[in-house]
C-alpha cells in the first residue's frame, strides 16, 4: 500500500493509467447500464420525501421533487460519457482528416485550412459551444455537435504538425517513390504514426468535453430534462446550497472525479507512449 | 375597541402610563429609536434586487412587469389604487360619472411639474390619451381604451372630461394601471423612439440612467408636488435575475429590498433576525398552463379535460411553494369583490382523467411539445407535471425557452402548450377581457366563446359592482369549463427587506410601490 501511494505520488505513469482507468471502467459501466443499477428510478418523485438529508435510504439524500440524487449520479454518468466521448470522436475523425491533408498536400489550399483551424481555435472553447447551442437550440445532438467543432482544430493542428515531420522521412518519401497514392500513404503510413498522440489527446479531450458539458447544462444550454446530467443537477443544487448542500456536492465530486480520471489517464498515457525513449527519437 | 377606550379614563391607566414614561426615562434611546419609527426619515438610498425583462421605461410601450416597478416612480397615474384596489385621486383630484356613464369628467392637481419643467396641465392628459389612441403609436394600451373611448376634452386647463362611445366601468382602473401613466409631451418630442431609454415624468423620483439587464438609477425629484415626498435622495434598481441570488443579496446587504423571492427559501429568511419576509395574502398571482385552442391537438376538449383532471395541484403547492398559497380553481383570486366562492375548478381525478384521454381519441397515451422557461424554478414545476400526467400516460416533452422570450413566443403563437402566470387587475374586465374576450390583446389560446364575450361585453357598461358580479361569475365558469388555461396555483408572493425599510404594503396587483419607502437611520 505505501509503496502504492509513493508510486502515485511520484506520478509514476503506469499508476496513473490504472488509476485513471479504473474510475474510466467504473462511469463506463454507470453509463451503459444507467438508472437501473442505482437504487431508485432516478425520475421518481415523491412530495412526502423532499429534501431529506443523506440517509441510509437516500445515500446522497432527496432534492427539490423528493427524487433520490444518489440514483440520478448514477444515471447521470450516461449523458457525460456519451457527450465526452461521442464529442471527441466526431472531432478527432474531422480534425484528423483535416491535419493529414492540410500536412500533405502544399500550397495554398493547406494555408487557408489551417488558418481556419486558427480562427476557430482562438475562440475560447466554451464561448465557442455557448454560441452555438444557443443558435441551435438544446438538445443532446446539439451539445455533442458544439463540443466537437471545438475539438476540431486541436486535433487538426496536432495531426498536420506530426505529418509535417513525418513526411519529410525516408519510409514517406520511398513510398511516394514507389509509386503508393496520396490516399494510401495518408492512411496506411501515416495515420498509424500519429495514432499514439492523437490518443493520448482524445482522452484529454473527453476529460474536457465533461466539463463542459457540465459548464452548458449549469449555464442552462446543455441537455434538456428529463435526460439526467451533473451539470444541471449543479445549476438546480446551486439554488439550494444553504438548504441541501448534498445535490451541488454530490454532483460536483461526479463531475469532478470523472474529469479528473481522464486527465490522469491522459497523462499517464502520454508518459507511456510518446515520451518513451524510442519516440523521443522519432 | 370600547374596552380599551374606557381604560384610559380609569385611574390606573394613568398609574400605568405613568410607569411607562418612567421606563421610557431609563430606556430612552431604545424607545427614541421607535419614536423615529413613526416619522418618515428623508435621505438615503434604496438599493433594490430587481427581477429582470425590462426592455422599455415608456408606460404607453411597456409589457413586461418589471418595467412597471419603476413606472410608479417615475410617473404618475391620472388615478392611484390603494391596497384593497379602490381608486384613489392621484393626478386627477376629484372625477364625475355623467347619469348616462358616456362623459366622465376629471378635475386635475394644480402645480404639478414634469422633471424637465413643462408643466402638467388637461392638454397634457389629451395628449396622453390621443397618443395612445392613435393607431400609428402602435401603443399596447391601445386596446384597453379604444374600444370605449371616443375622445378627451379640454374643459378648462384643469378639467378634462373623457367622451365615452358607450358607459365602461372599467376605465378608472385602467387609467390607474398602463394607460394612465402622463408622460411629458416635451421629451417625447424630443426623445421620439428613444423616450422609452429617457423617460420623463410628474413622478416623485426623476429618471438618472438605465442600463438594460443591468441597471436603474433615479434620483429624488424636488419639485414633486406632493409635500414631503419622496424620502430617498436616491434609488438604485440592480437586476438579479435568480430569487436566491435575489433574496441572499438582501441577507449580506448588498441591497435593501427584494421581491418575487421563491417560497422554498422563505423559513431560512424568516430565521435571519435582520430581515422581515411579507407573504401577499391572500395570493394575487396564479400560474396556469395554457394551449392553442383552436388548432390540433388541443382543440379537443376531452384532451384538455384530461390533463386537467390529471393534476394535483395540493402536491404542486406543497412541492413547488413549500405548503405556500392556494389551490386554484378559476381567474378571480381570494379577495376580490368578483371572485366567486361556490366555484369549484377542476379536481384531481386520475381515473376520469384516463376515460377523457380515451374518450379524446388517445387510448394509448398523448405526447406533446411542452415549451418551458429555463430556469430552475420553472423546470422544477415542469417535471413535477411530467410526472403527475406521466401517470395518466401523458408525456411531456421539453423545449427550452429563454425566460425574457417566453411571454413573446406565446403572443406571436409560436408556442402551443406552455405555463404562464399573471397577476390581478383592479377591475375583473381587466383579465378577463384581455384573457378570454376573442378580441382581448392578450388572448393567445384562440379562446372564442360568443356567450363569454357577451357576458363580458354586458358587465362592462355596467357601473355598480353587485350588479356585474354575477355576470362574471357565469363567465369564470364557462371558461373554467372550457379550459382554454389550466389553473394550477394561486402563489403566495413574498418581499424580503432590511428591517430598516419601512412603510412596505402590498397592492394586489403586486406591483412594488417602492415610491413610499423610507429607510431607518
Amino acid at each position: 500500500m505505501r509503496r502504492w501511494t509513493r508510486e502515485f505520488g511520484s506520478g509514476k505513469p503506469a499508476v496513473q493509467v490504472s488509476v485513471g482507468a479504473a474510475v474510466i471502467g467504473v462511469a463506463l459501466v454507470l453509463a451503459a447500464f444507467g438508472a437501473r443499477l442505482g437504487p431508485y428510478d432516478p425520475l421518481r418523485y415523491d412530495p412526502r420525501e423532499v429534501l431529506t438529508r443523506p440517509s441510509v435510504a437516500h445515500l446522497l439524500g432527496t432534492d427539490p421533487l423528493g427524487r433520490d440524487v444518489f440514483s440520478q449520479i448514477i444515471g447521470g454518468a450516461r449523458i457525460s460519457m456519451v457527450v465526452g466521448i461521442v464529442s471527441v470522436l466526431g472531432g478527432l475523425g474531422a480534425g484528423t482528416a483535416i491535419g493529414l491533408v492540410a500536412g500533405t498536400l502544399r500550397g495554398r489550399g493547406a494555408d487557408v485550412l489551417m488558418r481556419a483551424m486558427d480562427a476557430l481555435l482562438v475562440f475560447p472553447s466554451l464561448v465557442l459551444a455557448l454560441a452555438i447551442t444557443a443558435f441551435l437550440g438544446v438538445s443532446l445532438w446539439n451539445v455533442i455537435g458544439a463540443l466537437a467543432v471545438t475539438f476540431v482544430p486541436t486535433f487538426a493542428i496536432l495531426v498536420r504538425g506530426e505529418v509535417l515531420s513525418l513526411r519529410e522521412r525516408e519510409f514517406i518519401t520511398a513510398a511516394g517513390a514507389l509509386g503508393v497514392g496520396r490516399l494510401r500513404i495518408m492512411w496506411r503510413h501515416l495515420l498509424p504514426n500519429v495514432s499514439d498522440v492523437l490518443l493520448v489527446q482524445a482522452s484529454f479531450g473527453v476529460g474536457t468535453a465533461i466539463l463542459t458539458e457540465a459548464s452548458l447544462s449549469f449555464l442552462g444550454l446543455g441537455v434538456p430534462p428529463p435526460a439526467l446530467s451533473w451539470g444541471r443537477m449543479l445549476r438546480e443544487g446551486y439554488s439550494y446550497l444553504l438548504l441541501a448542500p448534498w445535490i451541488s456536492v454530490a454532483s460536483g465530486a461526479a463531475i469532478f472525479l470523472v474529469a479528473l480520471a481522464f486527465q490522469m489517464f491522459s497523462d499517464g498515457l502520454r508518459d507511456v507512449l510518446v515520451r518513451r525513449p524510442g519516440a523521443a527519437a522519432r | 375597541m370600547a374596552a380599551t377606550a374606557t381604560t384610559h379614563t380609569r385611574p390606573t391607566g394613568i398609574t400605568v402610563g405613568a410607569l411607562i414614561l418612567a421606563l421610557a426615562g431609563v430606556l430612552a434611546p431604545t424607545i427614541a429609536g421607535r419614536a423615529d419609527a413613526q416619522t418618515p426619515v428623508r435621505g438615503g438610498t434604496l438599493r433594490i434586487g430587481w427581477i429582470p425583462d425590462a426592455k422599455t421605461l415608456d408606460p404607453h410601450f411597456s409589457v413586461q412587469f418589471a418595467e412597471r416597478h419603476v413606472l410608479y416612480l417615475v410617473f404618475n397615474t391620472l388615478v392611484g389604487l390603494d391596497k384593497s384596489f379602490n381608486v384613489i385621486p392621484e393626478l386627477a383630484r376629484s372625477w364625475q360619472v355623467a347619469p348616462d356613464g358616456k362623459r366622465v369628467t376629471f378635475q386635475l392637481q394644480r402645480g404639478v411639474k414634469f422633471h424637465d419643467g413643462t408643466d402638467f396641465t388637461a392638454e397634457v392628459v389629451k395628449w396622453n390619451i390621443d397618443r395612445i389612441l392613435d393607431p400609428a403609436t402602435k401603443s399596447p394600451q391601445r386596446s384597453q381604451l379604444e374600444p370605449a373611448v371616443a375622445a378627451v376634452s379640454v374643459v378648462d386647463p384643469y378639467t378634462v372630461a373623457f367622451e365615452m362611445k358607450k358607459p365602461f366601468a372599467p376605465l378608472l382602473a385602467a387609467l390607474a394601471e398602463r394607460p394612465g401613466f402622463i408622460v411629458s409631451p416635451a421629451a417625447v418630442k424630443k426623445w421620439g423612439e428613444n423616450f422609452g431609454q429617457h423617460p420623463v415624468g410628474t413622478g416623485p423620483f426623476r429618471f438618472v440612467d438605465f442600463v438594460q439587464d443591468s441597471r436603474v438609477t433615479l434620483e429624488r425629484f424636488d419639485g414633486y408636488w406632493e409635500k414631503g415626498k419622496p424620502y430617498f435622495d436616491k434609488v438604485v434598481y440592480h437586476v438579479v435575475p435568480d430569487p436566491t441570488v435575489r433574496s441572499t443579496m438582501v441577507r449580506t446587504g448588498e441591497v435593501d429590498i427584494a421581491t418575487d423571492v421563491e417560497a422554498k427559501d422563505v423559513p431560512l429568511l424568516q430565521a435571519d433576525q435582520n430581515l422581515r419576509v411579507s407573504e401577499m395574502k391572500p395570493p394575487a398571482r396564479w400560474t396556469v398552463l395554457q394551449w392553442q385552442v383552436d388548432k390540433p391537438p388541443f382543440n379537443n376538449k376531452a384532451l384538455r379535460e384530461a390533463i386537467a383532471l390529471g393534476i394535483n395541484r395540493e402536491e404542486l403547492k406543497q412541492v413547488l411553494l413549500r405548503g405556500f398559497g392556494e389551490v386554484a380553481r378559476g381567474v378571480a383570486t381570494p379577495g376580490l369583490w368578483w371572485q366567486d366562492p361556490n366555484l369549484k375548478g377542476y379536481g384531481y381525478n386520475p381515473e376520469l382523467a384516463k376515460k377523457k384521454l380515451a374518450e379524446a381519441g388517445y387510448p394509448n397515451g398523448f405526447r406533446y411539445k411542452f415549451a418551458v422557461e429555463n430556469t430552475s424554478q420553472w423546470i422544477r414545476q415542469a417535471e413535477l407535471l411530467q410526472g403527475q400526467l406521466q401517470k395518466i400516460n401523458v408525456t411531456l416533452d421539453f423545449e427550452l425557452v429563454n425566460t425574457a422570450d417566453a411571454y413573446a413566443l406565446i403572443v406571436q403563437r409560436k408556442t402551443n402548450w406552455t405555463h404562464t402566470r399573471w397577476t390581478q387587475r383592479a377591475d375583473p374586465h381587466g383579465l378577463f377581457y384581455i384573457l378570454f374576450h376573442s378580441k382581448g390583446f392578450a388572448n393567445s389560446t384562440g379562446y372564442s366563446n360568443p356567450k363569454v364575450n357577451e357576458l363580458l361585453d354586458r358587465a362592462a357598461v355596467i357601473y355598480e359592482p353587485e350588479r356585474r358580479k354575477p355576470l362574471y361569475h357565469e363567465a369564470e365558469r364557462l371558461i373554467v369549463e372550457d379550459a382554454p388555461y389550466v389553473f394550477l396555483n394561486y402563489t403566495a408572493e413574498f418581499a424580503v427587506m432590511s428591517r430598516k425599510v419601512q412603510n412596505w404594503v402590498w397592492v394586489p396587483d403586486l406591483i412594488p410601490r417602492f415610491r413610499d419607502l423610507w429607510l431607518e437611520k
